[in-house]
């Protein structure tokens, strides 16, 4: 009975490894989460982390590997014209107007925890 | 239980939300494009500046060449930043600088944007008087443009706005209030960014309180026949009406002592959506698609929430359109709108996107749409992957049959002839921009077209 209960206990922690964060730990995370470089983390407070920590607004959350690797597939370069032109909800330039290309690509490898 | 999403797909059979291309545009040389929100206005500035101090925007101001354009968030649809020259950005200048608590005033720096004022002034015990149904605009383009809520019995948000402090083109600060420098301020109090860089902002405000909001879907002729009623005994009334479903939904808020409540509230993004899906599918057949959404639409419940203020006037715009929007003398609404609707109902199966109506107190801002006069706004919208210009040429000539003065962000073809006529002050604002910005330093042709001719 033990030996079952026991079993069952590490199926259960496997799944649970298995699946990851759940959406709300996933939130909590991506709210924790910032930039190394201070000039970098002052753009992504104002800018990026306003939609990027929240789950309602559907964009990718900080951190979330899995969910950013979808984006990541279709290349870094498209990435960076979705930012530029804007993308579904967010808006052009994700409201840091005045970014260079360098600084938008150092805030999607942040998010998508990429390294830099 | 089954989600009213899924029961909306089951209705129509559901289908797979038609894929839009997306637009990619190649960005021109070294000069990286800027963009306003819906991506239908384009520059492509020299310098971008986020000055991080008002020292750092006085001297960007001083030794700037050619034209500089403030831009706060890029919610406006008309071309009010655009500039190959110099675009300067206050986000860097944002938050709660100082508050009076006795006269329940704040002093607030002008890059803040209007979700991140509700809780700092919550936490010094303030509230705004009203706000707009989004909160991703900057205090100062929201003053510029008389952005506004909706209530009957308040103003637009220029009109909260006690003292303003501005840099002028040559680097120098100005004040301005009621009693200092007034004509100066009446100027800034709706001035397009065109007298200077708006760089803090004392408003007015009052205690915190908490609002009930009560949402529900009516056939559009009963909404119609009530809308004044409602605006008249209801804090914050607007209705919107969904183009051929013969159905709208009416946001009544009253200030309330209830506890706050957390309901499922039905998703804009969400409902914007499906709204595009029945028009992909059900386009071919209007009666079709009023059937369908109707009966969809008369299944949805009430909907009360009850909220801190601040958390309860916004709703998230995740689905990007363009917009038309007038203000109207206020009796003139309904004979505009039964006008507009029968203009798209027949001759533009393809518009999926609601209009809105709201209601706002009439002031005596120099450039404000709502001075001397108790004012509707009506506002139209398309979808922004779709070309809006032949809706929007078909409609405006019924807002402006009306009376009806367009609002300063959104799209609008009126000149400075036509609009010097809805503005008793327009030739003194002009003065008092000559008199600020003598070598049109914030004037992109836009507003050159406006002011200068």
């Amino acid at each position: 009975m033990l030996r079952i209960f026991i079993l069952l206990f590490l199926s259960v922690l496997l799944s649970a490894c298995e699946q990851g964060p759940s959406p709300e730990e996933m939130v909590a995370i991506s709210q924790t989460l910032a930039p190394d470089d201070p000039q970098l983390n002052e753009i992504y407070q104002r800018s990026c982390q306003n939609c990027h920590t929240l789950a309602s607004t559907g964009a990718p959350l900080t951190g979330d590997i899995s969910a950013w690797q979808t984006r990541l597939d279709k290349g870094k370069n498209t990435l960076l014209e979705n930012v530029i032109n804007g993308f579904g909800g967010m808006p052009p330039f994700g409201l840091c107007m005045e970014c260079n290309a360098d600084q938008l690509t150092a805030l999607i490898d942040f998010m998508a925890q990429q390294p830099n | 239980m089954q989600s009213r999403r899924t029961f909306l797909q089951q209705l129509m059979g559901a289908a797979a939300v038609l894929a839009m291309p997306t637009h990619l545009l190649a960005a021109k040389s070294n000069a990286l494009p800027w963009r306003n929100w819906s991506g239908s206005q384009v520059c492509y500035p020299n310098t971008r500046s986020a000055p991080a101090n008002l020292a750092q925007l006085q001297t960007l101001l001083k030794e700037s060449q050619g034209v500089i354009r403030p831009v706060g968030s890029g919610h406006s649809f008309m071309p009010l930043v655009p500039t190959n020259d110099t675009i300067v950005s206050l986000s860097r200048l944002s938050g709660l600088i100082s508050v009076d608590a006795d006269k329940q005033q704040a002093r607030v720096w002008a890059g803040t944007r209007l979700g991140e004022i509700g809780e700092p002034l919550a936490q010094n015990r303030q509230a705004l008087l009203n706000m707009p149904d989004i909160d991703e605009q900057s205090l100062a383009g929201a003053i510029a443009t008389a952005t506004h809520g909706t209530g009957a019995h308040i103003t637009c948000m220029s009109d909260y706005v006690e003292a303003m402090q501005l840099v002028l083109a040559n680097g120098d600060t100005l004040e301005c209030s009621r009693t200092q420098n007034s004509d100066i301020f009446n100027a800034a109090r709706v001035n397009l960014g065109a007298l200077g860089v708006v760089s803090q902002v004392t408003l007015q405000n009052q205690a915190p309180y908490k609002l009930k909001r009560e949402t529900t879907w009516l056939p559009i002729e009963e909404i119609l026949d009530n809308a004044h009623d409602l605006a008249d005994n209801n804090r914050n009334f607007e209705f919107y009406f969904i183009p051929f479903t013969g159905m709208g939904f009416i946001d009544v808020q009253n200030i309330t002592d209830e506890p706050i409540t957390e309901m499922e509230k039905l998703d804009q993004n969400d409902g914007a959506e499906d709204l595009k899906t029945a028009r992909d599918l059900l386009s071919w057949s209007p009666k079709l698609r009023e059937l369908v959404l109707g009966t969809y639409m008369k299944t949805l419940p009430k909907e009360v929430n009850v909220a801190n203020s601040w958390q309860n006037y916004a709703s998230e715009r995740n689905v990007r359109f363009n917009e038309m929007e007038y203000h109207l003398p206020r009796e003139n609404m309904l004979s505009a709108f039964k006008e507009i609707r029968h203009i798209v109902e027949t001759q533009f199966p393809e518009v999926f996107f609601p209009f809105e109506v709201r209601f706002i107190k009439q002031d005596d801002i120099w450039l404000s749409p709502f001075n001397g006069r108790e004012t509707c706004s009506i506002a139209v919208h398309r979808y922004h992957q779709e070309d809006y210009t032949a809706m929007f040429a078909a409609i405006e000539p019924v807002m402006q049959k009306y009376q009806g003065r367009p609002h300063w962000g959104k799209i609008n073809t009126m000149t400075a002839n036509q609009l010097a006529g809805h503005y008793d002050r327009w030739s003194d604002f002009k003065a008092i921009r000559q008199q600020l910005d003598p070598k049109g330093q914030f004037l992109n042709p836009y507003l050159s077209s406006l002011f200068r001719s």
